[in-house]
């Protein structure tokens, strides 16, 4: 429950790292701390800032750990393999919201689990009137307060953690988040019994609709308009709490993609609204939905990702380039704005064997005076740094385009320069000359 | 508005119209498009603007893949059909220009092709997902690749995708397996696998269109162009909407929609369905008259071991759910087994002509028996299996020699149940129907049939019903019957017809005119009717 | 551009004006008033034919309009079906006044019975200008005939104050689904719908017969002739998926033309129910007096969706949804369950050549997602789930909304015992 526990944790997919400790003692429980609270998300093209509700992830006295912050989704929580006890310790940090409960609770609807239900007239049990409706699907907690649920009947898989408490509003707001229980660590880790992977990506598909959030954060939820949420009209789209181009600011993979190597997809929907992700120029193997095995897979390049589903898929990709997976449900806008919504890339190198995810999530692009200017975080793994290019739209291989030397901008971060390439939109990727680190960042228009 | 009016107008509009195209029946029978020259086909594509034409009397700005040059606008693009192995290659120059005012260049288009794999694209100018023409005319773009892999397949423009799939940038393409050949019905197959023979094969490309949206591109507001409001008003199948799916191809009114859906088979004939998901929504289509075995999704069989096993895993439904985006093959039989009644209106002994449809399950008797005995041994025959106990069933046996039981003067109906412990031995209840008990020698024939089974309902007069525009008149296969004025006429074979439509009902409209949408009627004509 | 055709439509349209359309109505389809010279009772013919069919099962079914009220306390009017089963042609259009029930009254019938289904269209009390056909589709029936299968455009529609009976020889078991097809896109929203349940022949096997290595006994239930048990089930639950548009039911009442071009639901239901009235256990009454005053109230929503069982047993859902807009995902926190069939078919692989049977295609989800016109067959096996109440609710969460009203829509409760 305590320091056992904290050393588990998973700093989030997004960063790319995987990382639990190696001395899972003999207690076999997994411990995670989050604590709900409110945050801001901004869209690209100078979008609005819209309020969320997330998650973040805490040590045993609910402080942020190290550079964690609220994020949407929630932080990925990675159960180790043969774990038979999950605790979810959550803390109520959301703020007042008018008329509209601040209470929350949380499940993992693909677990079976003790759930004791909370009616909106306040009381708990089973139902005493046919007039009562259910506001929390467990037990919920006030703000301040803070509760600890268990799971006991684990099995591998990949699953959702969300709000069990008026969920059209609460997950709409984003209390959600993906829990992973391997068979095996390996390597190769296996997802199932037979399952094996070497490299994986989660991918939480979900909507926004800015009005809500606007009358949740007003505190005008529950007067006219939004007495319900029947009119839904989403109008942002994420994958991995970002939408596309934001969905390239960090690689999607935990580890260097390499051709031939056997991907993990976990596909997640805690949206509202059923999605269709395609894959270009590839086929997966879908193995499992729910965390239930398939008694047989599918070889298939689109999913049905309903609302409330997940699903894993196996994709081994064989040749170099960009493998675009897109919502066919045309979800490709930010509000009305072409090129964004549901759309990122399966991607590896080709020449270089990977793009290692250290430096990926501070890895920036920008453009100025004819020169391109790459800056990333504090930490210079290599002495030189390897640019590789390729067009976008020929999947060719990339192709190694110059070789930078950090420089030192003058924002403190490292950086490097070149010049700017002949193609408007080209896709770049560095590489440590020592393969130990490099990010990701294109394409940039 | 009285509402009565309202609809006696749509509905005699929707008569009429038809009646005055002529009859709709007779429509080629197989799946138009093009096909190029293998092993390395070329087509050149260009994307063009028009109008497609709604029965709901709209006129709808799009935008199409055309083929080449002089080919019109049309929507969906050519369906191309190529074969296993073949190098694919398709160019690809924009000459969409927004009418406005002002008139503007329209936005580059280009090609995805989902489920072939190392597509190469050159030419043109990058896009997010691949090359792009600008619609400049004459900028070409060239997409080029191997068709690996047999089966149904789509193709859809990869730029601005809520823009450009909205306003008509897709289609289908079709790969034939290796060894193909339509003129031999072993190798008449969607697959290399003998389980995806067929005998009739039809498309369903599915598409949904906002028809609100249109004019904001045609007039050039696409300031105003908002995809994530979508609210489809208009409902495709393969570019037509009912009942202009049952009118011919490539008939003059319908310049720009050239392909119609109008399926046709018999009794027992295997009919491919090709499902292709093309718009936004996903669509529930169902299929009346019988389930149907989905063989394939996205290209590939349901199979436990590929290119090995057969689609082990087909599933039977009377609904496919087809997502945008994806494919599925199902195939769909009519077999008018078990019905309780002769859908031919046959009486026993004749004079027929006795059908291929009528035989459930047969057999022979595995040893003779006489007038008296109620067990008989009835080894595998042919058809189904009989069916299980504790089922009881009715059946003739006939001698063995003669074709069918018609024909035999001393045929006995039974009914009969198979014993629990020995499927082989059958329990019988003698002499039914009026026939009499007879001694049986080895080998005389036994069949579970509805064979001379009458009607077992009377049916009310014609002036307590009213009925519609593909009804014959009559219960029974091949016949007709008196029809109240102005009622049935689109059925000249006297077939059984089925509705194969959305069941997501409000998609069987044009716009607040019923029927229409996303609707075709499948005919199963009688034996001997012709299917072009 | 297509000039002509517009012209021709343009053309048609005017003619249609022009020729009296009042005079015409007559000939045709969907404005045949009845017959004033005929009586009321005198086009009903309910044929059930007793002893000379032993397997005969016979329903009498009659359609028309009524009202039933949502969640959040509005009344819908709707057009629907009722049971009429031993109500005499001559009292059936009293008894049956504003009688419409949502769902239509649940179906059932055993594999091997011949099922005579009686349609008695009784026209509408509200619309007395309306005189719509009405059928009964059987939605799945393997094989079906054009003349039962209810689609009017390939058969008929029975016309007001007249009767069908339609035959089926019920070959197949499963969850099939019932609605009227005429003018489908409305009727259907209106409220046609209804569940249509055909019993495993298997059921009936005697005592102790062998399954394969599972033994069958009497009273035992499964969803099909699975040969092997695997479908066995102790409690079943309907299911049905379906939602409201109200703007569409007002203009029905108020005597506008149908609205299909706006049509949006905001009501989705379980079994014609927004929750929380699909937890009661009891009928829904509807407000119909407020409408005719001499006609009283009538308890017009019968179906509850609520789940209850006791730790251990198998609970069959069989759900099914006749939407007439859109997909629904229903998920369950917290129990498994077991698809073991869809569109009336257990979920195997087809036969092999030789016979034997195909694969076992059951696989567990945690959810369901079904457009109109699909059914599946769920088995939620109780041994492991702790004793309590679960949710079964759509995971499109926007609609657990009874239209403006929140904490309602598409749920209902699993109770475990
Ligand atoms: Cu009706």
């Amino acid at each position: 429950m305590t320091m056992q526990g904290m050393t588990r944790w998973l700093k989030p997919a997004a960063l790319g790292v995987l990382l639990w400790a190696s001395l899972a003692g003999p207690a076999r429980a997994a411990d995670f701390y989050l604590k709900a609270a409110a945050m801001t998300k901004t869209m690209p093209n100078a979008g609005p800032a819209i309020t969320m509700w997330g998650y973040v992830l805490c040590d045993a006295t609910f402080t942020p750990l190290a550079g964690q912050v609220v994020q949407v989704p929630g932080p990925r929580l990675v159960v180790p393999p043969g774990d038979t006890t999950l605790n979810i310790h959550l803390l109520d940090g959301l703020p007042s919201a008018g008329s509209e409960t601040s209470n929350t609770s949380l499940v993992i609807p693909e677990l079976p689990a003790t759930m004791v239900p909370t009616w909106t007239d306040g009381t708990t049990g089973p139902r005493t009137s046919t007039t009562q409706r259910v506001r929390s699907f467990t037990q919920e907690v006030a703000p301040g307060g803070s509760v600890t649920y268990t799971w006991t009947s684990l099995r591998p898989g990949t699953f959702l953690y969300e709000s069990g408490t008026h969920p059209s509003v609460q997950v709409q707001m984003g209390l959600y988040g993906c829990v992973t229980i391997d068979a095996a660590a390996g390597p190769p880790a296996q997802a199932y019994p037979g399952v094996s992977y070497d490299n994986e990506a989660v991918l939480v598909f979900s909507e926004v609709d800015p009005a809500i959030h606007a009358a949740v954060a007003a505190g005008t939820y529950g007067t006219a308009p939004y007495t319900s949420t029947i009119n839904y009209t989403p109008k942002y789209f994420f994958i991995n709490g970002a939408p596309y181009p934001d969905t390239l600011a960090a690689p999607i993979f935990t580890k260097p993609f390499v051709l031939g190597q056997r991907i993990l997809l976990r596909f997640l929907n805690p949206g509202e609204e059923t999605h269709v992700p395609v894959l270009q120029d590839l086929y997966m193997t879908v193995v499992a939905q729910d965390g239930y095995p398939l008694p047989f897979p599918r070889t298939e390049y689109s999913l049905i990702l309903e609302a409330g589903k997940t699903f894993d898929a196996i994709v081994t990709p064989t040749t170099s380039g960009l493998h675009g997976l897109f919502d066919r449900r045309l979800r490709l806008t930010n509000n009305m704005a072409s090129n964004g919504g549901m759309l990122t890339y399966l991607t590896d190198n080709g020449a270089a064997g990977g793009c290692p995810g250290t430096v990926g999530s501070t890895l920036k692009l920008s453009k100025s005076g004819g020169q391109i200017l790459f800056t990333w975080g504090n930490i210079a793994l290599a002495s030189s740094y390897i640019v590789y290019q390729s067009n976008v739209a020929s999947l060719a291989p990339f192709t190694q385009q110059d070789t930078l030397n950090p420089t030192a901008p003058a924002d403190g971060t490292t950086g490097a320069t070149m010049p700017m390439p002949p193609d408007n939109l080209v896709f770049f990727l560095i590489a440590g000359d020592n393969l130990a680190g490099g990010g990701c960042v294109g394409p940039q228009r | 508005m009285n509402r009565e009016r309202k609809r006696m107008w749509t509905k005699e509009a929707a008569t009429l119209a038809v009646l005055l195209l002529g009859i709709a029946v007779g429509s080629h029978a197989t799946i138009l498009g093009l096909t190029g020259t293998s092993p390395n086909p070329t087509f050149n594509f260009i994307a063009k603007q028009g109008y497609i034409s709604t029965p709901d009397g709209n006129s709808i700005y799009c935008w199409g893949y055309a083929n080449g040059a002089t080919g019109a606008f049309q929507l969906p693009g050519p369906t191309l059909i190529v074969n296993e192995g073949d190098t694919v290659t398709i160019t690809l120059q924009n000459q969409i220009s927004i009418p406005g005012p002002p008139a503007v260049p329209g936005p580059a288009v280009s090609m995805i092709f989902p489920g072939q794999q190392n597509v190469s694209a050159s030419g043109g100018t990058a896009g997010v997902l691949t090359q792009e023409a600008p619609s400049d005319g004459t900028t070409t773009v060239t997409y080029t690749f191997v068709a690996a892999h047999p089966g149904t397949y789509t193709y859809f423009s990869g730029t601005r995708m809520e823009l450009e799939v909205e306003m008509g940038l897709y289609g289908a393409l079709i790969v034939r397996p290796a060894g193909f050949d339509p003129n031999v019905a072993a190798n008449r197959r969607a697959y290399d696998d003998p389980a995806s023979q067929y005998d009739h094969e039809y498309l369903y490309l599915l598409s949904d269109l906002d028809p609100t949206l249109h004019p904001l591109v045609e007039q050039n507001k696409l300031d105003q162009y908002d995809n994530t409001t979508f609210f489809a008003n208009n409902w495709l199948v393969t570019g037509r909407c009912f009942p202009d799916t049952m009118a011919d191809p490539n008939v003059g009114y319908l310049p720009s929609q050239p392909y119609n859906t109008a399926p046709l088979t018999h009794p027992g004939e295997k009919v491919l369905l090709r499902f292709i998901g093309a718009g936004h929504d996903l669509h529930p289509l169902h299929h009346h008259g019988n389930n149907a075995l989905m063989i394939a999704k996205d290209g590939r069989l349901l199979e436990s071991a590929p290119g090995v096993s057969g689609p082990d895993l087909a599933v039977s439904d009377f609904t496919e759910t087809v997502a945008p985006g994806e494919t599925i093959d199902a195939i769909w039989v009519w077999y008018g087994y078990h019905l309780g009644w002769d859908e031919y209106g046959h009486t026993l002994g004749g004079p027929g002509p006795f059908q291929p449809n009528e035989i459930y399950a047969q057999s022979t008797l595995a040893s003779s028996i006489g007038v008296a005995d109620t067990t008989i041994s009835v080894p595998a025959g042919t058809g189904h299996a009989f069916l299980p106990p504790p089922r009881t069933f009715r059946a003739i046996i006939w001698g063995a020699g003669y074709a069918n039981p018609d024909l035999d003067p001393n045929r006995e109906v039974v009914t009969a149940t198979r014993s629990l412990t020995n499927p082989d031995t059958f329990t019988i209840t003698r002499a039914q129907e009026g026939t009499a008990a007879q001694a049986w020698s080895v080998g005389s024939i036994i069949a579970d049939t509805d064979h001379g089974l009458p009607l077992p309902v009377t049916m009310p007069s014609i002036q307590n019903l009213e009925f519609g525009q593909y009804a014959s008149g009559s219960p029974f296969l091949g016949q007709s019957g008196a029809l109240p004025p102005l009622q049935g006429g689109f059925n000249p074979y006297n077939g059984y017809y089925y509705m194969f439509h959305s069941h997501n009902e409000k998609e069987i409209v044009n716009n607040n005119v019923f029927p229409g949408g996303m609707l075709t009627m499948m005919g199963v004509l009688p034996y001997g009717a012709p299917i072009p | 551009m297509n000039g002509m055709r517009e012209l021709g439509w343009a053309a048609l349209l005017a003619a249609s004006l022009m020729a009296a359309p009042a005079a015409r109505a007559d000939n045709l389809p969907g404005s045949r008033p009845p017959d004033p010279y005929r009586s009321r009772t005198e086009g009903i013919d309910i044929q059930c034919p007793g002893a000379t069919d032993p397997k005969a099962v016979c329903v009498s079914i009659a359609c028309g309009d009524g009202f039933v009220k949502m969640a959040d306390g509005s009344d819908q009017y709707i057009f629907g079906f009722q049971d009429v089963a031993g109500i005499d042609p001559t009292v059936m259009w009293s008894y049956g006044r504003l009688g419409a029930e949502f769902p239509a009254p649940t179906i059932w019938a055993k594999e091997g019975q011949h099922l005579y289904l009686t349609l008695t269209n009784l026209g509408m009390i509200m619309r007395p200008d309306l005189f719509d056909p009405h059928t009964i589709h059987f939605h799945g029936f393997p094989n079906a005939a054009s003349i039962f299968d209810g689609e009017p455009m390939a058969s008929f529609g029975v016309t007001q104050n007249n009767s069908v009976t339609y035959f089926y020889d019920l070959q197949e078991p499963g969850t099939f689904m019932y609605h009227c097809h005429q003018e489908a896109s409305e009727h259907m929203q209106m409220g046609m719908l209804g569940q249509l349940y055909i019993l495993a022949a298997q059921d009936d096997l005697p005592d102790g017969t062998l399954l394969g290595t599972f033994t069958h006994h009497t009273g035992y239930k499964y969803v099909y002739d699975d040969g092997d048990g695997s479908t066995k089930y102790d409690v079943e639950v309907p299911l049905q998926m379906s939602s409201f548009d109200p703007h569409f039911h007002a203009a029905d009442l108020g005597i506008q033309p149908p609205p299909f071009a706006t049509m949006v639901d905001v009501y989705p239901m379980l079994n014609g129910r927004g929750y929380p009235d699909t937890v009661n256990p009891g009928g829904i009454m509807n407000n119909r007096n407020a409408y005719r005053s001499d006609i009283p109230n009538k308890v017009a929503q019968k179906i509850p969706a609520l789940i209850t069982c006791t730790q251990g047993q198998k609970v069959l859902l069989r759900i099914s949804s006749l939407s007439t807009t859109e997909f629904n995902t229903l998920t369950a926190p917290g129990f498994p369950m077991l698809v073991v069939g869809t569109g009336a078919h257990l979920l195997r692989g087809p036969d092999k050549p030789d016979g034997t049977p195909g694969k076992n295609l059951y696989y567990l989800t945690q959810t369901i997602t079904l457009g109109g016109g699909e059914s599946t067959d769920v088995i939620v096996d109780t041994t492991n789930v702790p004793r309590g109440t679960y949710f079964l609710y759509t995971s499109n969460l926007n609609e657990l909304s009874n239209d403006n009203e929140d904490y309602g829509g598409m749920m209902t409760e699993f109770v475990v015992n």
